[in-house]
């Protein structure tokens, strides 16, 4: 799976209104239940992911700079963020996940088959945007990218119900053209460029114009991974070359020692025997 | 004739010496093939698929996620269970002053590598020892010191990480929590490794052979090699 290949979402902040349409599309689509969560300081409910909240609506406050005429001045500005599963061209999480249970699909939707998942929660400590979350089964939840619809030949549930047309689906390569042309504009964009950690891109880009960029700095981290589980994964991969080869090598020095002293024992015999 | 035995050798190696470093064996051979079932799945995935193929047509599961699966939940009890081995036989050995083990650190360092040089050229091409070296070593020598550090550094490691992963979600670490215990685990790993393949090396190296013996036999090394190897050793208990 290349970034070439596969689909892709521009989420343009500037259009939400946050009214969490597509949060409850994404619920009634995908069949999950109702999470009843604590009254939050904030008018996201709920104020994070849960096993059940696969798209979540986060609002952000920032102060925006302001012009009228030719007066400019900073004020206080509100954002809503529409947040799923990122959807990274080499997803972390996959890599992570020892029983292989999370796969990109043609489509390229990033997808925890459940049967195969284990509850081990690697994907979760890999993932840069902290998107899967463990259920009651003990088993790991995320966004599909309503891969059902994909493959046939609908877009995300999501996607489909937003009134403002906050979401723009389409091949990954459109969409990224798209995210770049907003950049040439001036506008904040999120998702290019990215760490090789993810892959270089995810596919759910996010752009924002100066006055809601704010939204993007406080929502995502700057650089897009864990370093500890890429250190982790770099270890593994040198481990799994170098373990072998120090084991042979060891065995190696040990006949070595083994074959000298039986030649030492025999010399010592033949000298006794000689006298 | 059992008499005869008796005068000739020495007991280096108590039963619960062996008891307990048997148990290890076991202990740390089963956990570190489950835990790189989880590190390296690609290449343990046969036998991960060998292990859940029983039960996968009973759960209805794929057989590779179901041997994963049981690698992990026994790792996480058999890791428990090896915690405790480990707590009792340190306990044992702190509290009726049995660390021996680093004796040799004591000595100034200069001292220690020139023990260590000594000691490596003996093992890998057979020189002889010096005879001042030969005459200083301790029961345990500067070497086996030096493993024990790396054994016990990766030891504290496993356990620490292995028991916070093990409650993570119980204690609401975060994932960010869990991604750097992760790491401190297959660090405590790689060290344990690292003192395996020099535990393995020293052990069945040709010279060693007694040691081995006694270690999977009676615990006794015949005196003539106990003088050798452990020459201080057995001026300061006044065996000569």
């Amino acid at each position: 799976m290349t970034a070439a290949m596969g689909f892709g979402v521009l989420v343009d902040i500037d259009k939400c209104i946050g009214c969490r349409g597509c949060q409850v599309a994404c619920k009634d689509w995908n069949g999950r239940a109702v999470v009843i969560s604590p009254s939050p300081r904030s008018w996201a409910a709920p104020i994070d992911y849960t096993a059940n909240d696969w798209k979540i609506v986060k609002f952000r406050e920032g102060e925006a700079e302001k012009r009228v005429g030719t007066l400019s001045f900073r004020q206080p500005d509100l954002a809503a963020v529409p947040l799923n599963c990122l959807h990274c061209v080499d997803p972390p999480c996959a890599r992570n996940c020892p029983a292989r249970a999370i796969e990109t699909t043609k489509e390229g939707a990033v997808v925890i088959v459940k049967d195969k998942c284990i509850g081990c929660g690697y994907c979760a400590a890999s993932c840069p945007f902290d998107v899967p979350r463990r259920g009651d089964d003990g088993r790991f939840y995320k966004c599909t990218f309503c891969v059902d619809r994909l493959q046939n030949g609908q877009r995300p549930a999501c996607v489909e119900v937003c009134p403002t047309g906050v979401f723009t689906f389409g091949r990954l390569e459109e969409i990224q053209k798209m995210a770049r042309n907003e950049a040439l504009k001036g506008r904040s964009v999120y998702g290019l460029d990215a760490s090789g950690y993810i892959g270089g891109s995810t596919r759910w880009i996010f752009v924002a114009s100066p006055r809601k960029s704010f939204a993007i700095k406080e929502e995502f981290p700057s650089d897009q991974k864990v370093a500890e589980m890429e250190l982790r994964e770099q270890l593994a991969k040198i481990a799994s070359l170098a373990l072998p080869v120090a084991a042979v090598g060891v065995a190696a020095l040990g006949l070595a020692a083994w074959r000298s002293a039986r030649k030492s024992h025999k010399e010592q015999s033949e000298t006794s025997k000689e006298e | 004739m059992s008499n005869v035995k008796t005068v000739n050798e020495i007991e280096i190696i108590s039963i619960g010496y062996r008891i307990a470093h048997q148990l290890n064996i076991v202990l740390f051979t089963i956990l570190a093939i489950t835990g790189s079932m989880l590190l390296f799945p690609d290449i343990f995935a046969a036998l991960a698929y060998a292990i859940g193929a029983p039960l996968a047509a009973a759960l209805g599961l794929p057989p590779v996620s179901v041997g994963l699966e049981l690698a992990r939940t026994s790792h996480r009890f058999l890791g428990f269970v090896w915690g405790v081995v480990l707590i009792v036989y340190g306990l044992n050995l702190l509290l009726f002053r049995k660390v021996e083990v680093f004796a040799p650190l004591k000595r100034p360092i200069a001292q220690q590598i020139r023990e260590a040089k000594a000691l490596v050229a003996h093992y890998l091409a057979g020189r002889p020892l010096p005879p001042d070296v030969e005459n200083n070593l301790h029961r345990h020598n500067v070497l086996v010191s030096y493993l024990s550090i790396l054994l016990l550094l990766g030891l504290v490691l496993l356990a620490v990480s292995g028991v916070l992963l093990t409650y993570a979600p119980a204690l609401g670490l975060s994932s960010s929590a869990v991604s750097l215990l992760l790491l401190l685990h297959d660090i405590g790993f790689y060290f344990s490794l690292l003192f395996l393949l020099g535990h393995l090396f020293a052990t069945t190296h040709i010279s060693n052979r007694p040691l081995l013996n006694a270690m999977f036999g009676g615990g006794k090394v015949p005196l003539s090699w106990a003088r050798r190897h452990m020459a201080k050793y057995l001026h300061e208990r006044g065996i000569s």
